[in-house]
């Protein structure tokens, strides 16, 4: 951090508290008499009261803005009331250790920075205003599911700004996508974006870590989409009950353990038992017989036997 | 890269409350505390003796007491309490507790969450609570048969015997594990325990156990191997389909280079059998480049499998 930087850090600190402190607006005038760090010409000192005036606007503070007298609106005022600044602990009522240990929990849940970063920021207020606080041990798992992603707090961004993005996605081949977002939803570990193409005109979902860097933000357009309930049609998984299979497989005896868990089992011979189970889909059926190796042998629908032999013979012809 | 002064100015504004509420920490302490470094927190406690009310007198100054091994403020002026939770804090708590949510067995936690979630929505202002139902989580785990006398026994730290189907060496084993906490990832759940049959720590996905029964009497063994093992590299090619593994496994990718049509990517791992039965279960072109070794029993599982319908 520079002198600059640090003497910048400090002005702002003072222009806070001075704000907090007066019951009435001061002026700029007065800011500039008052508050320690501005200097130079008339021109500079103004040029750094507006941009500090945005710095503390950024850093979630509201500078209200009136004048003492009515009479006299030409020169405004400022201040900052200590109801909108402090957090009181009336606003999230009574914490008890279990509270807290559910709070500290769902704080560690993040692994993208701005998220894990606000947490951590949240916890910290709250012992700032609390006595020592003191968790409970609880029999709940820690879910760290969460797949560490670049792209979330710009897309974060995008989302609350309601700007169109476009992008390079990175799916089965390249291709360059302009979209409205809608929303964002975290599934079995990756953050999917929900948007509008406007290609393809239809809401299509896109899995952040796919979005590539080249992520540009359209400010300027506003979205005027409205949307609602129907867009978790979107995000759910197509599992079509037409293209599920039910299938016979031999499974040796003693062996293919996670089928079997799966499946309707009924012995064969001292060698094999026989296996029925249903697959999602004839990709799920595959992976499976193919996890399970030697140790399982696909009966049928015959169709389905002869294409995982092609299936398999793909991969050793390359 | 050097942060902004907005990021300092930031970090300054809640350490004010929280080291008035909380004297005594050092400042390395802080530092962990703040996500920081102690020559940084040092330089914002020095920055901070220099700010105060307008007038700055010794009295309208920030009054601390600072070494490196004791922080406390005795005046903080009117920077006592914390500035009100951003929008973004309220998400992420409350994003956190909608995850944690389908995983509360107990109904009393389950209502705790929910109530927490509540007072923390009605933190945010009116506007911008329509900007919170934008972001959602799904967090669903497969519950399993044992979630409870699992939990029940980590807690209590006590053993278990327990059945286990372990997909990497495909066998159904009888063991006893000291679990030591248990994880949700990917829908699924997990516990982490000390496994007697191995001597490791190892990791038990809670649908492969299928029989739980507590131990009290259990021994903990004191001597755990350790369980580093040999890390092996290979390298192989796959068709663009299997990005998902790649994305699912990012611990274990080395290196990746994604073309028009492929993937090259070099894996680093210890456990050989389990990426040779994921590599065999990966759809479309799947290639092993290197080492040798790795490709031949690659190819040698392969050719089982198609020996089965000769």
């Amino acid at each position: 951090m520079s002198t600059t930087g640090s003497q910048k850090s400090e002005r702002l600190i003072n222009l806070t508290m001075a704000l907090l402190a007066s019951r009435g607006f001061l002026s700029k005038t007065q800011i500039f008499e008052i508050v320690a760090g501005y200097s130079g010409s008339a021109e500079t000192k103004e040029r750094m009261f507006e941009r500090d005036k945005n710095d503390l606007r950024d850093l979630g503070l509201e500078i209200e803005v009136g004048t003492e007298d009515p009479l006299f609106e030409d020169e405004a005022g400022y201040r900052i009331k200590p109801s909108s600044y402090a957090f009181q602990p009336e606003e999230i009522g009574a914490l008890d250790p279990l509270d807290i240990s559910l709070l500290s929990l769902a704080a560690a849940h993040w692994q993208n920075t701005l998220f894990s970063r606000s947490g951590q920021s949240a916890l910290r207020k709250l012992e700032s205003v609390l006595p020592l606080l003191e968790t409970e041990s609880l029999s709940l798992p820690l879910i760290s599911q969460e797949v560490p992603e670049s792209r979330f707090e710009s897309i974060w961004s995008a989302i609350n700004s309601g700007g169109i993005i476009s992008f390079t996605y990175r799916a089965g081949k390249d291709s360059r996508r302009r979209v409205e977002p809608l929303r964002m939803t975290l599934s079995e570990g990756f953050w999917y974006l929900i948007a509008f193409d406007l290609e393809v005109k239809d809401v299509r979902r896109f899995k952040l870590i796919r979005i590539g860097e080249d992520l540009e933000i359209e400010s300027s357009l506003k979205k005027e989409r409205e949307f609602d309930g129907w867009i978790s049609d979107a995000i759910t998984e197509d599992i079509d009950p037409a293209h599920a299979i039910d299938a016979v497989i031999l499974l040796r005896v003693g062996r293919a353990h996670e089928l079997r868990h799966i499946s309707m089992i009924e012995a064969k011979d001292s060698d094999w038992d026989q296996a029925t189970t249903r697959f999602d889909s004839e990709d799920e059926l595959f992976e499976a017989l193919a996890s399970a190796g030697s140790s399982a042998i696909l009966i049928s629908p015959i169709e389905s036997r002869n294409k995982f032999v092609s299936w398999i013979g793909e991969k050793l012809n390359v | 890269m050097s942060e902004s002064s907005l990021d300092r100015t930031s970090r300054a504004l809640d350490l004010i409350p929280f080291v008035t509420n909380n004297p005594g920490f050092s400042i390395a302490e802080l530092a962990e505390r703040f996500d920081s470094t102690p020559s940084q927190i040092f330089k914002d406690l020095e920055m901070l003796f220099m700010c105060g009310l307008p007038g700055y007198s010794h009295l309208e100054l920030i009054d601390m007491e600072l070494s490196d091994d004791y922080v406390a403020i005795n005046n903080p002026q009117n920077l006592d309490l914390p500035r009100k939770f951003s929008f973004q804090e309220i998400a992420s708590l409350t994003l956190g507790l909608q995850a944690l949510l389908p995983i509360a067995q107990n109904p009393e936690i389950a209502k705790r969450i929910t109530d927490l979630m509540t007072r923390l929505i009605a933190m945010v202002a009116e506007g911008e609570r329509t900007q919170l139902e934008l972001f959602s989580v799904q967090s669903e785990v497969l519950k399993g048969e044992w979630d409870e006398v699992i939990a029940t026994a980590a807690l209590r730290k006590i053993a278990l015997s327990i059945d286990y189907l372990s997909a990497r060496t495909d066998s159904l084993t009888t063991r006893t594990i000291f679990p030591e906490f248990t994880y949700g990832s990917r829908g699924f759940l997990y516990t982490k325990a000390l496994c007697t049959l191995s001597g490791e720590m190892r990791h038990f996905r809670h649908d492969r156990i299928i029989r739980a029964q507590e131990m009290p009497d259990a021994i903990r063994p004191t001597q755990i191997q350790d369980s580093t093992e040999k890390v092996e590299t290979v390298r192989a090619i796959l068709s663009r389909r299997n990005l998902f593994f790649i994305e699912t496994h990012p611990t274990i990718v080395a290196s990746q280079v994604i073309t028009k049509d492929q993937i090259e990517v070099t894996f680093e791992l210890g456990d050989r059998e389990w990426l040779l039965r994921s590599l065999s279960s990966l759809p479309g072109r799947v290639e092993v480049v290197e080492p040798r070794a790795f490709r031949e029993a690659y190819h040698a599982r392969l050719d089982a499998i198609l020996a089965l319908y000769r």
